[in-house]
């Protein structure tokens, strides 16, 4: 039987090794890359690639959802399942919209996982009643709130809000003017904060001028 | 209150220091119809005086149930200088003596108006006194009817009310200063009020403490011109004195 | 001589109008700047207010979010590890399954209590679907009947949303705790000018004129309801149940 190649990435490395102590108990997984983050995890792709990724959602600087997105970009034919302690139904419907294959919450126990595992490795995807629920969930409901996510160097999305907040609009103007919520741009203007290193808006407009992403004018009289 | 303009249509009857100029001033002819056919400014303007104080009386006596209590003691004194001007031009015509009702007139508009700024200036030290400044006023009153000084022109008494009125109104305004609880001055009686008293009594005491003094050494027209303008001091007064009792109080 | 005087009288009397103006003017001056104190002194308060809740969820988010993720990962762990113990003694198998049963009460429990404080589906998904997963969650945990009526909102912030959110969480409580209710609805809707939301139920009521409601859950209702600015309605008829609206206005 070919050993299914898996690979795990997970920020609690007590849960990473349970799980990978877990998984030696088997003789048909094979654990070939073990990440302690998505960066990591991409580094690792790119030397070999396994059958089936188990990620976690929650992760600093870029959580599930966004490595998700990313990864299948690059590996559009990955099989992920995701991991979370999160059972609420909107994580799971947004994961598997994302493109997971399933949905475990960590609290599983170890047949569970195996099956799922197998089943995804065989089928290419693995439900269970509360994935099931969750999806009938999701696609029957009118209008669905997009999730704000983690990611890493500024998006392009991070950019046109950084040039917003430099020429000094507000949270609901910048909302209105992208189409996004305003949840939306809070979640970008703090990632803003925390990967520039800065603090305030004034800080923003100089690290903005800085790195020639306004020219100087165009930041000028809004401070 | 204009009759004091009348001192000088005194019949000849009432021989005093001012004898001299009745007998220049007394009426060309007998009775009201030669009067009308004798219009100067002068008199126009004494009897002018009656109609703002007609205005307030009869607004005053129109929004009688809306006013405050303190506001009544205005009506009153509006109604009382009215009567008292109205007695006093009877008097003219009937050319009898009219000066006793100053005598009358001043403590009374003292009483009132004072009556009125201790309502709004309670718990103040001035509003304690009040009461007894009144009685003073009143006493002098009685003791000027005892001794019979009833042709006396009081000057002085007119100076002091002034002064102590004056007195109140600034109290009054250094409060609003003060509490500053007052959105809309312009609603408020006691504001108009005190405009009226601020404007009418510097201007006064001015009048009366100069007549004698211009009485006795300048022209007898001079004097009139004088008097000319405390009538229309009088038609102001009575115009703040009908806003007052107009405007309904809205805070 | 008499113009000297005349003028002086002018000057007066043009002296008193225009303290009167002068007056009229400061004092509307004095009212506007300390209306504007007030109002600047409020805006502060209000700010206190905002950073201090802001501070308090932050902590409350931090604390449930390591809670939730942190703990509850490394004890699924445990649980894991310890579910991998076979033993062929019997007695130790006891163990081993008292073991897990707590690991699993455990989470259970760290489940609920993070929940209360970090509502981790209203922070990436916005306060309906935080409203909707607390709904089902409670629908689960308790006997009674939860329905949540609720269109989707945009327009808030953040804490503007978890302010909402808390409020929501609070009175449900109540509801749960004190009124004995079987039905508990909550409705969510929002206008052009205003959001307003609803806590309902079917329980006994209360007297809402009794002030005995106090208690610290009702005063940080009331510390978020300053924050956000909104109104907050208690109907109340004692017997057949309450309804509490609040509502926000929108800018």
């Amino acid at each position: 039987m070919i050993p299914i190649r898996l690979a795990i990435v997970d920020d609690h490395k007590l849960f990473r090794q349970g799980i990978i102590n877990l998984l030696k108990t088997y003789p048909h997984f094979d654990l070939i890359i073990e990440a302690e983050s998505c960066p990591q995890l991409l580094e690792a792709l790119a030397v070999q690639q396994p059958d089936i990724i188990l990620m976690d959602i929650e992760m600093p600087e870029i959580d599930g959802m966004q490595g998700c997105k990313q990864i299948l970009q690059l590996y559009p034919q990955m099989k992920i399942i995701a991991l979370s302690m999160h059972t609420a139904d909107n994580f799971i419907f947004h994961m598997m919209k994302l493109g997971a294959r399933s949905y475990l919450h960590k609290d599983i126990d170890q047949d569970s996982l195996r099956e799922a595992i197998e089943e995804v490795a065989a089928k290419g995807f693995y439900f269970t009643e509360k994935i099931a629920e969750a999806m009938l969930r999701g696609v029957q409901s009118r209008s669905i709130q997009k999730p704000y996510m983690n990611g890493n160097t500024l998006t392009p999305r991070e950019k046109e809000v950084l040039t917003f907040i430099c020429k000094g609009m507000t949270n609901s103007e910048i909302a209105a003017k992208l189409f996004i919520s305003i949840r939306t741009v809070e979640g970008h203007r703090q990632h803003l904060l925390d990967k520039t290193g800065t603090t305030n808006s004034v800080s923003l407009a100089v690290f903005a001028i800085k790195t020639g992403l306004l020219s100087a004018d165009e930041v000028g009289g809004h401070f | 209150m204009q009759m004091v303009y009348t001192i000088f249509q005194l019949q000849v009857l009432h021989i005093d220091r001012y004898t001299p100029l009745f007998i220049r001033l007394s009426w060309p002819g007998r009775g009201f119809k030669t009067f009308i056919m004798s219009l100067t400014f002068d008199r126009v303007i004494m009897y002018a005086v009656m109609i703002p104080e007609t205005i307030a009386v009869v607004v005053g006596g129109l929004r009688l149930r809306h006013l405050q209590p303190p506001l009544r003691y205005l009506w009153i004194l509006v109604l009382f200088g009215f009567l008292t001007d109205l007695l006093s031009r009877m008097l003219i015509l009937f050319k009898l003596p009219n000066l006793f009702l100053i005598v009358l007139y001043i403590p009374v508009e003292f009483g009132l108006l004072a009556a009125m700024y201790r309502h709004e200036l309670n718990d103040s030290r001035t509003a304690r006194i009040i009461p007894f400044l009144t009685a003073g006023f009143a006493g002098y009153a009685f003791f000027e009817i005892i001794t019979g000084k009833l042709q006396g022109f009081n000057r002085e008494e007119r100076f002091v009310e002034g002064f102590l009125l004056l007195f109140f109104v600034l109290e009054y305004l250094y409060r609003v200063l003060r509490k500053l609880n007052i959105f809309h001055l312009e609603y408020a009686p006691m504001f108009w009020l005190s405009a009226g008293l601020i404007i009418y009594f510097p201007c006064d005491i001015i009048v009366f403490t100069f007549s004698e003094y211009i009485f006795s050494s300048y022209s007898t027209n001079f004097n009139l011109q004088l008097w000319d303008v405390h009538a229309i001091l009088t038609m102001l007064l009575y115009i703040f004195y009908t806003l007052t009792l107009w405007i309904p109080q809205r805070n | 001589m008499k113009y000297m005087l005349f003028g002086g009288i002018m000057v007066i009397l043009l002296l008193a109008i225009s303290v009167i103006i002068f007056f009229v003017v400061y004092q509307k001056r004095l009212l506007a700047q300390q209306i504007r104190l007030q109002s600047v002194q409020q805006e502060y308060q209000r700010e206190l207010l905002t950073s201090s809740i802001a501070a308090q969820e932050k902590e409350r988010v931090r604390i449930g979010h390591d809670l939730h993720d942190e703990i509850g990962s490394s004890l699924s762990t445990a649980k894991l590890l310890v579910n991998q113990l076979h033993h062929t003694d019997p007695e130790k198998e006891q163990i081993v399954a008292s073991v897990k049963e707590i690991l699993s009460h455990t989470i259970q429990n760290l489940k609920n209590i993070s929940l209360n404080l970090y509502p981790s589906v209203l922070t990436k998904f916005g306060l309906v679907e935080g409203l909707q997963y607390l709904v089902s969650v409670l629908s689960q945990a308790s006997p009674l009947n939860f329905s949540l009526d609720a269109e989707e909102i945009s327009g808030l912030e953040l804490q503007q949303e978890l302010a909402l959110y808390r409020i929501v969480q609070e009175l449900v409580n109540n509801a749960i705790k004190h009124s004995g209710a079987g039905d508990v609805n909550i409705a969510l809707t929002q206008t052009e000018s205003y959001i307003q939301l609803s806590v309902r139920d079917n329980g006994c009521g209360f007297d809402t004129q009794d002030p005995g409601k106090g208690g610290i859950g009702l005063k940080s209702i009331e510390a978020r309801k300053e924050m956000l600015k909104a109104d907050m309605q208690i109907q109340s008829v004692p017997g057949e149940g309450t309804c509490i609206i609040i509502r926000l206005p929108l800018l």
